[in-house]
């Protein structure tokens, strides 16, 4: 399974969110998802970075990506 | 320029915007590879013409806004200065003090990475709706290989070996998708801000596709419709996106690119200023385009 297709699923799917940000590795096991280790890494960093910047906007039930420090444009 | 190029990075010359960090590439990637930042010197200048050729070039053949220099002379003329940007790109690359062992190598990795754009430049203006792979394939083809190239040039003037040398390619062309990921991420803070964006959003656009429903599918290109596809504000356009988790795998990509990037620069670089600075062009490339 893609990358792309366990993001779509985490985005879709309460249950699955939940139980993924729980036990990464355990949940993609049960539902016979398999990634490269660098992958499940990135994607680990990437849900903490889901829940800090979640955590930041005050528990937002839509974290807004977009608009994390790290990605604001800068003026030149 | 060259004086320039090799002053700190992030400060402004004097009555000039600042300059982004990674213009310096080639000299850091030299100094980190060992060498003596000076003989990356024509490279650099060479890289930085090519960046200014590629981005005119890009800027008129996808219709962007002009810039307010080129706007009174219109897309012709401008044409016309890429082209001679590109001459005297090749110009630099031969002008130094004495011929450099890695000369040749040098200037035929230049014109092979601008063969190389050109492709991915000539698929993208082509075909309509590229799947996900493709715009990987693409951002990896021109981003990618723009900095690539960079961190190859400054490396081999070190005279490092090429095994070595292919270590730097990686961190540059993952530096590269990582500034193309930069350019789409800003593109949509801006959008959703209420201010214009200036790219098409390939990258969530395209994961968007990849995943959605059929008819989620249909309601994006709906949406996209109702704006004729440009970015300007569409709420229905990034409600999408985001409900779908677009931003959540770019952020993905964004670690897994940082990963290999820095895996590949420690296998290479000595760990020194030079090094540490690299690390933090990781950092800040998703927003230093």
């Amino acid at each position: 399974m893609k990358l792309e297709q366990i993001v779509h699923r985490i985005a879709t799917d309460e249950g699955f969110a939940s139980a993924v940000r729980k036990d990464l590795e355990g949940t993609l096991a049960r539902e016979g998802m398999h990634l490269a280790p660098d992958q499940v890494a990135a994607l680990r960093a990437a849900l903490q970075d889901d829940i800090e910047l979640s955590t930041r906007l005050g528990g937002a039930s839509s974290p807004d990506v977009w608009h994390s420090p790290q990605f604001e444009p800068q003026t030149s | 320029m060259r004086q320039s190029l090799l002053a700190q990075s992030g400060a402004a010359p004097a009555g000039g915007a600042r300059r982004p960090p990674w213009l310096r590439l080639p000299l850091l990637c030299c100094r980190a590879a060992g060498g003596d930042p000076h003989l990356a010197e024509p490279a650099a200048a060479a890289w930085v013409l090519l960046y200014a050729a590629a981005h005119l070039l890009d800027s008129i053949q996808d219709g962007d806004p002009p810039e307010a220099w080129w706007e009174p002379l219109g897309s012709g003329p401008a044409s016309n200065v890429a082209t001679g940007l590109i001459a005297t790109c090749s110009l630099l690359l031969t002008s130094g003090p004495e011929p450099h062992p890695s000369q040749d190598l040098l200037i035929q990795d230049f014109f092979q990475t601008v063969l190389q754009m050109s492709s991915a430049q000539h698929f993208d203006l082509t075909v309509p709706s590229p799947s996900l792979d493709d715009c990987w394939r693409m951002a990896k083809a021109k981003s990618g290989a723009f900095f690539g190239l960079a961190c190859r040039a400054g490396a081999r003037a070190a005279g490092i070996d090429e095994a070595l040398v292919s270590h730097y390619s990686t961190y540059g062309v993952s530096l590269g998708l990582l500034v193309q990921i930069g350019d789409d991420l800003g593109d949509l803070a801006a959008v959703k801000s209420g201010q214009p964006g200036h790219g098409l959003l390939a990258l969530p656009m395209a994961y968007f596709m990849a995943v959605a429903s059929p008819a989620a599918r249909e309601k994006m290109l709906q949406s996209k419709r109702a704006t004729n596809g440009q970015l300007e504000p569409a709420p229905g356009v990034i409600e999408l996106l985001e409900s779908s988790g677009a931003g959540l795998y770019l952020m993905a990509s964004v670690h897994e690119l940082r990963q290999k990037a820095a895996c590949a620069l420690g296998l290479a670089a000595q760990p020194a200023t030079a090094f540490q600075e690299l690390l933090e062009l990781l950092e800040s490339a998703p927003s230093s385009a």
